[in-house]
């Protein structure tokens, strides 16, 4: 065979390859699928925000003067009970009003306040998670994001922060039926005693699974990571915190955030001693003034201890 | 007829031209970007947002006639991004903070013929902007003069992407065949 037909012969096969490359898309939309998304998501755009953006500014100050109107509120309720704080454990069980910590076994402790009525549990050393009804808040050490919470097969970008948070905003925004909003930077907006600032962002999961596939609980939008931290390995199948040598590992670990179909999820993420710290909230109603009163008071009792 | 029914039928006739838009150029543009890409999911994320980004700056296409052309620098164009956000998020997740296990899903194409495998591996390690510009030239049949105008880069600089994917390709090839 000459160098030309080798040539030749060579070039039929990569035709060949490339034909079945590109044929290889088993899994993938459908064009018909693809236009009602592209349709859905040029629909829902068109309309455009319900209020102009300068008007952003005057429901933030209605929002804030609610706050502080609700504070009074629920501030007497948590004064209540402000004894020493009270642990949470790893099962999910109703809170006393009054003061809680994730702090030990939680990575970094926290303490915060809580009126009645809600529940709380730990999830792991770097996960808090608490609820009233579909109202959620959690704290989270080490929260990692997912790519793309359509696919969470596609695993998690990594714990960046600052200017990050507006990419990560237009990344997930990629994802069909999501919208991310960067909201900004905010400085000591919890008040805690380390050092810092933080960064706002929402994100609102599709009302529907009909343009992106959620899973039970919801679609996941963070999962912590046991950075730093040895991770024991037990029969059942699960991963746990290990907590050292001679000790059953019991926490598990990789705790997920999952938002419901509609709701948003309103983060604020800060460094912490250099650490990657986060929390976020989602309402069962946002246009509930009273429940984003009571939410705020919860958020503005929490103190990040760092150093203890 | 209400001003809302107008609104109804303007937006039936909307989604039924979106429809024969994405119906026409589909399937070419998936696999153009399958093979940037290499990865479906991938491919069909950036088809739907070059789609998308098409359909809003399609009155600024004045010849119908580049409209194919055009099309396909869109979607090269956000396969490779795609591409090359994925590898960069990959590196990170291999950063020396975490300790990944990654748990390969069995190969559906085990029984493919050692050339096929071999070529697909090589494949595998071209940039994305080699991938695009093999896709462009040898699958989609584009002039280098074309390619090179739909990736953005001068023909000398596509020839040269060309040269190396085709020596590379054919170097894993006959190695396997040792």
């Amino acid at each position: 065979m000459t160098e030309r037909q080798r040539d030749d012969a060579f070039d039929l096969q990569l035709h060949d390859f490339l034909a079945r490359q590109a044929s290889d898309t088993a899994g993938a939309p459908s064009a018909t699928e693809v236009a009602a998304r592209i349709s859905s998501r040029l629909g829902a755009r068109s309309t455009g925000l319900p209020f102009a953006p300068r008007l952003v500014w005057v429901v933030l100050a209605i929002l804030l003067m609610a706050a502080l109107l609700g504070l009074g509120v629920v501030g007497a309720g948590l004064l209540h009970d402000t004894t020493y704080p009270q642990r949470l454990t790893t099962n999910e069980l109703p809170l006393a009003a009054g003061t809680h910590t994730a702090g030990q076994p939680f990575v970094v402790p926290v303490t915060f306040a809580v009126p009645v009525g809600w529940t709380g549990k730990i999830d792991g050393p770097y996960a808090v998670f608490l609820r009233r009804g579909e109202t959620e808040i959690s704290f989270a050490r080490n929260a990692v994001f997912y790519q793309n919470p359509c696919h969470p097969e596609r695993g998690l970008l990594d714990a960046d922060s600052g200017n990050g948070r507006a990419t990560l905003a237009r990344t997930i925004s990629a994802a069909p039926g999501f919208e991310a909003l960067y909201q900004g930077r905010v400085d000591n907006h919890m008040g805690y005693g380390g050092d810092g600032w933080g960064n706002e962002l929402t994100i609102t999961a599709p009302a529907s699974s009909a343009v992106c596939p959620m899973a039970a609980n919801g679609y996941p939008i963070w999962q912590v990571q046991p950075y730093g931290y040895p991770v024991g390995f037990i029969s059942s199948g699960d991963y746990k915190f290990d907590p050292g040598p001679g000790v059953t590992p019991s926490l598990p670990i990789g705790a997920t955030r999952e938002l419901p179909a509609g709701r948003t999820d309103h983060v604020s993420s800060f460094q912490v001693e250099g650490e990657h710290f986060l929390i976020d909230y989602s309402l069962a109603d946002e246009r509930d003034a009273a429940l984003l009163a009571e939410v705020n008071g919860i958020l503005d009792s929490v103190r990040i201890n760092v150093n203890q | 007829v209400t001003a809302e029914q107008q609104t109804e039928v303007a937006r039936a006739r909307s989604d039924a031209a979106i429809s024969a838009f994405v119906a026409e150029h589909y399937d070419r543009l998936l696999g153009l970007a399958r093979i940037v890409c290499r990865d479906t999911a991938d491919a069909a994320d950036a088809v739907q947002t070059g789609l998308e980004q098409a359909w809003r700056k399609r009155s600024t296409l004045r010849e119908q006639a580049l409209l194919r052309p055009w099309l396909d620098r869109i979607v090269a164009r956000e396969a490779v991004r795609v591409s090359r956000k994925r590898s960069s998020w990959l590196g990170r997740l291999f950063s020396p903070h975490v300790e990944v296990t990654w748990i390969e899903p069995r190969d559906q194409r085990a029984s493919e013929p050692p050339a096929y495998v071999a070529l697909r591996a090589a494949f595998e390690r071209l940039s994305p902007e080699q991938r695009a510009v093999v896709g462009l030239h040898l699958h989609l049949g584009y002039s280098v003069a074309e390619t090179a105008a739909i990736v953005g880069a001068p023909e000398e600089t596509v020839r040269s992407r060309l040269r190396v994917a085709k020596q590379r390709l054919r170097g894993e090839l006959e190695e396997s065949r040792l």
